[in-house]
Parts: C-alpha cells; sequence; structure tokens
C-alpha cells in the first residue's frame, strides 16, 4: 500500500513538471519570431515603447560626446512617456548629465531647458530645437541652439 | 570576446569564492555538482558582502581583492565545522527511468528559459529602471555610488535601500567587462535556474527518497522556469531570490539541518536571500523562526540561532551602516506609513493577486505544488515550507494594503514575482518522507532492495521523534 502511494508521488511531481513545461512551450513566441535575434533585449516584451527607445539611446550613446546634458521628449509630447524616457536614458546614456522633460506625468520645461542636446524620440519635430545631430527611423538628436 | 560573454564569465568567480567552505569534509554527502552550484551562491553571498564592505570603509573594488578576501573568508567559516563529524559521499546509483524523465524535463525548463530571455520575451522592466543603471554606476565608481544614488531626480527611482547583492554582482560582472551588457544581464535568469537545477535535488535527496527528491527538483525547476519567463524576470533580482529561498528551506527540512554544516550553509544561503530582494529579509526571519520553533528538541536553539542568524545580520549590516554614514537610507523605503492599511481595498488586492497568478498557466505553478503539499503531506517538517508560505503571502498582501490608491497595476506586473518562490516551499513540503523514518537511511523508492545505510553518521536528538 505505501509502496503503491509511494509510487504516485513522484508519478504526480513528474506528471505536473510535465504539464509546465508544455505551457513553457506554449507561452513562447512563435518559432520564426523566435529564430530572429533581438534587436534590443526588450523587443517581445508587451512594452514596445521600450524597444524603440532602447535602439534610439543606444545608438546615440555613441554619438553624444561624454559629460553633455541631454533631455528626451517624445513627438507628439507626452508627459508620461517623457518620464519614462529619462529613466531610460539614466540607463543607457551613461556618462552623461541626462535631464528629464517630464517626471511623474508632469512637463518640467524649467529643468529641460537646461540640456545642452535634445533627443526626440519619434517623428521629426514641427519645430526643430537645435542643429540635427542624428536621426534614425526612431528619433533624432539635436545641439540646441541657444539665443 | 565580446563583452556579455566576459559579464557572464566573470560568475565562474563566485564558485572559486565559495568552494573553500564547500569543499569541507562536511559536504561531501552532496554530489560535487551540487557544491559546485552551492559554492557559486555562497561565493555570491561573500563576494556582495565584501564589495559592501569595502564600499563603506572607502575602498574602490578591485576584483582579484574582491574574490581573495571572499575565497579568504569561505577557508575560515571551515573552522567552525572542525568538530563535525566526516561524511562519506552519497554512492553513485544508476539513475532510474522516472530519474531521467525528471533530468529530461530540468534540461527542457532551463533550456527553454534560456530561449526566452535570449529571444528578449522574459525580460524585466526593472533591469533598465533601476538594477542596471545602478550596478552600472557602481561599477564606474567601482564602489557603491552615493553620489548617484542621491541625485534628488533619481533617488525614488533607484530605490536607493533595496539590498545590494545584485547590483553587486551585476556591477562586478560589468567591471570585469568593462560595460554593462544589458542583454547578457537578462540571461542570469536562466543562468540562476541551471544552478538551482543542479543544487536541489542532492539537497532534497537528504530529506525525501531519490525519485521523489529529483521528480520534485523538476517541478520546481519547471514552475520558476514558467514564472520567470511568463512574469518577466529575466535580469532582475528574482531569479537570485528564488535560488537562495529555495536552497535555503530544501537544507532546513532536511537532516543536515541539525548539523553544523548545515545550518552555516542555511544561514549564508538566507544571508543571499535577505541581501537579494527585500523581501528575502521576511522569508529569512519565517523559515530560520518557523525552523528552530518545529525542530526545537533536535538540536541545540542558541547555536543554531547563531548559524541561522548571524550571517544575514553580517551581509545586512554594512548595507544599513553605509546607508546611514552617507545620508542615504535608514531601513527599507516602505510604501506609505505602516499603520496606514487600507482594509477597504482587501476585496480589490485580493483579485488582482488571484488576476496575476492565474496568468501564469492558470496559477498551475501555484496549485500544482499546493495539490501536492495536500496530498502528501507525510511530515510534520513540511509546517516549515507551508508556514513560510502563509507568512509570506500575509506579507505580500499586507503591502499591498498600503500605498498607491489603486494597487491594481503594481500588483499585476509584481505579485506573480513576488509569489513564484511559494511554488517551491509548497512543493518542498510535498516532498518529505513520513516522519519517523530516517531521511538518509531510508532507501530510495525504485531501490526498496538497496543497502540502508548511506553512511551517514547519526545526528544528536534525531532519533528522539521515533521513540
Amino acid at each position: 500500500m505505501r509502496r503503491r502511494a509511494e509510487t504516485f508521488r513522484p508519478s504526480f511531481f513528474l506528471l505536473s513538471a510535465a504539464i509546465l513545461v508544455a505551457f513553457s512551450i506554449a507561452w513562447l513566441p512563435p518559432k520564426k519570431d523566435l529564430l530572429k535575434a533581438p534587436t534590443t533585449p526588450f523587443d517581445r516584451i508587451p512594452v514596445p515603447a521600450i524597444s524603440q527607445s532602447y535602439r534610439l539611446l543606444w545608438r546615440i550613446s555613441s554619438v553624444l560626446p561624454a559629460g553633455a546634458s541631454v533631455a528626451i521628449r517624445s513627438e507628439p509630447r507626452n508627459p508620461d512617456l517623457e518620464s519614462s524616457l529619462f529613466q531610460n536614458g539614466i540607463a543607457l546614456l551613461n556618462g552623461r548629465k541626462v535631464l528629464p522633460a517630464a517626471l511623474w506625468g508632469h512637463p518640467v520645461p524649467e529643468i529641460e531647458k537646461q540640456a545642452d542636446f535634445v533627443i526626440v524620440v519619434g517623428p521629426k519635430p514641427p519645430f526643430p530645437p537645435g542643429t540635427l545631430l542624428f536621426e534614425s527611423p526612431d528619433g533624432s538628436l539635436w545641439r540646441r541652439s541657444r539665443p | 570576446m565580446r563583452s556579455g560573454h566576459i559579464f557572464l564569465a566573470s560568475f565562474a568567480a563566485m564558485p572559486l569564492a565559495g568552494w573553500p567552505l564547500l569543499a569541507h569534509p562536511a559536504y561531501r554527502t552532496l554530489s560535487r555538482i551540487s557544491r559546485l552550484s552551492l559554492s557559486a551562491a555562497v561565493g555570491a553571498v561573500l563576494v556582495s558582502f565584501w564589495m559592501t564592505a569595502f564600499a563603506l570603509v572607502g575602498l574602490l573594488w578591485r576584483i582579484p581583492v574582491i574574490i581573495l578576501a571572499a575565497a579568504a573568508t569561505a577557508f575560515l567559516l571551515r573552522f567552525l565545522l572542525q568538530t563535525e563529524h566526516v561524511l562519506e559521499p552519497a554512492p553513485k546509483l544508476k539513475p532510474t527511468p522516472v530519474e531521467i524523465l525528471s533530468i529530461l524535463l530540468t534540461s527542457i525548463a532551463v533550456a527553454w528559459a534560456l530561449l526566452a530571455a535570449a529571444s528578449s520575451a522574459a525580460t524585466s522592466v526593472d533591469l533598465l529602471l533601476f538594477w542596471g543603471p545602478k550596478a552600472q554606476a557602481f561599477a564606474s565608481a567601482r564602489t557603491i555610488d552615493a553620489k548617484f544614488l542621491n541625485e534628488p531626480l533619481l533617488v525614488y527611482l533607484l530605490h536607493a535601500s533595496y539590498p545590494p547583492l545584485i547590483t553587486n554582482l551585476f556591477a562586478f560582472g560589468a567591471m570585469a567587462a568593462g560595460r554593462f551588457p544589458w542583454g547578457a544581464a537578462a540571461l542570469t535568469f536562466p543562468m540562476l535556474l541551471a544552478a538551482l537545477a543542479l543544487a536541489l535535488p542532492a539537497i532534497l535527496g537528504l530529506a525525501a527518497p531519490r525519485p521523489i527528491a529529483r521528480t520534485c527538483s523538476a517541478l520546481i525547476v519547471v514552475a520558476l522556469g514558467l514564472a520567470g519567463s511568463v512574469f518577466f524576470a529575466a535580469g532582475n533580482g528574482d531569479p537570485a531570490l528564488w535560488l537562495f529561498e529555495t536552497l535555503a528551506a530544501a537544507v532546513l527540512i532536511g537532516p543536515a539541518a541539525l548539523t553544523r554544516s548545515g545550518q552555516l550553509l542555511a544561514g549564508l544561503l538566507l544571508a543571499g536571500a535577505a541581501g537579494a530582494k527585500v523581501e528575502g529579509l521576511p522569508f529569512a526571519a519565517a523559515v530560520a523562526v518557523l525552523f528552530l520553533l518545529v525542530r526545537r528538541r533536535e538540536m541545540r536553539i542558541g547555536p543554531a540561532s547563531l548559524l541561522l542568524f548571524a550571517p544575514t545580520v553580517l551581509a545586512l549590516a554594512p548595507w544599513f551602516a553605509f546607508g546611514i554614514v552617507r545620508h542615504l537610507f535608514v531601513g527599507y523605503g516602505g510604501y506609505g506609513r505602516f499603520s496606514e492599511i487600507h482594509w477597504n481595498r482587501l476585496g480589490i488586492v485580493l483579485s488582482a493577486i488571484g488576476d496575476a497568478l492565474w496568468s501564469a498557466a492558470f496559477a498551475l505553478p501555484f496549485f500544482l505544488p499546493l495539490l501536492a503539499l495536500i496530498v502528501f503531506r507525510k511530515s510534520r517538517l513540511a509546517i516549515i515550507p507551508a508556514g513560510v508560505s502563509v507568512l509570506l503571502s500575509l506579507f505580500f498582501v499586507f503591502t499591498y494594503l498600503h500605498g498607491d490608491p489603486d494597487p491594481r497595476e503594481w500588483i499585476s506586473w509584481s505579485a506573480g514575482r513576488i509569489f513564484a518562490p511559494l511554488a517551491g516551499l509548497l512543493a518542498i513540503g510535498g516532498a518529505l518522507r513520513p516522519d519517523g523514518k530516517d531521511a538518509r537511511a531510508t532507501p530510495g523508492l525504485l531501490d526498496l532492495e538497496a543497502p540502508m545505510d548511506l553512511g551517514l553518521p547519526s545526528v544528536p536528538g534525531e532519533n528522539r521523534d521515533r521513540q
């Protein structure tokens, strides 16, 4: 009797593991997507804005001088998105002084205007903030024009 | 060699740092591969401890110095075990078909976690928000960068008071690699899952018959692999927390927990849990206290308490001292005042937790281990993992009843990850052999005719419950 019960225990664990493995396999994106190398570590998470800004900031990090002050904004302007972009900039623009265009969903223009460079995520803005230094489908980098 | 490869390869220093302790004969009852994986876990705790201590006293980090300090500490810890019995290695038995299937399922789970992490399908946003930026800044500064943590615009975003183990280890890898490789950081998830898969079967095998230990380990690894992918844990602190918590719990429900070597190992793993994430501290407290209460008649409480709690205290002391000395924090930041409990949100909180857990294969990674515990609970020791699961759940619900007026979004992205260790704890509770059965003298299920004595010494007090 005990032997039968003890036989059942590993079988239960094994069957449970097999069920969860099946779910793991089913959860992953389709095979044809998986075999394509991601362009960023965030390509397939359900927050697409992150991979777009990651791609852009990663490329800009090789163009933007060390120690430069930079603000990151979106086009069209979206304070919620710009708050996230500030955090992404802190991560990906190491060695630069990253300033927010918005914090906690509220625009902070008095801080943003202190930056010497402006990154615009999305299409080119209708009123260019300065001299265009870099452009990609994900956004652009500008040196701010000072009066 | 690309920086990502160097970053990952640098973690090979962890087993080097921890091996002097795990090479002690007291641990030889565990398989070599299990000890290697455990030495990586112990080495990580010691490396992080020295990185924090160096930062506290203002010494810049140098990789060889850190490794040497950690390895020397591991060596000195051996002196605590001098009076230990010398254990014979467990005999090598031919794997049974059930065990081969367990190994196969475990391998698939680790491979799938690797695929999920490498394909960017499981990456945690927290990697980009604070784990990565902190590690990157620390690596650049070659210390815990108090100026960065204290930046007025970043102070809340970076969660300055979060415990230091993950950021220290990521900074360690980034120093070796020359920069912080974001994609490689996500691959620490399958790496830690593999470490768990290598260490757990042998530890659990001390408390459960071999086929049950192997199959239960497979279930735990598969459940955590699925949870890590579905709840986007790659690159954040959770996989390390799961490793430390699961291994510590597995040690404490077995006969090794009645020996000094077992208690020291469990203490170091608990220090790892407490150093990895905030919720590791309540886990460490809950499991250690329950262990001491449930098994108090089997050992001397004083020395056991010291071995279990001292590593956590010593690991966190330099961190909190650093916070105070650099005017960064005093204790952990919370989610509002302790007494401000919004009981009216209880329904919302419970329902949101249910939704979050349900999103992972209809909550099966939690339900199947729970079912195992209910159906197969044969030992009073199961109260340790079961009790910890209850206490942790209450702690998480209590936390969610604070802070954010509408906690649903917060719960949706965090609950799955923080509840995930329960899968391991519950399964462990269902794997224990019946009370009165000597954990190490009971033969495995499929080797009933095998020799009973595995060559392990008797542990003082272990027979009392049988009389």
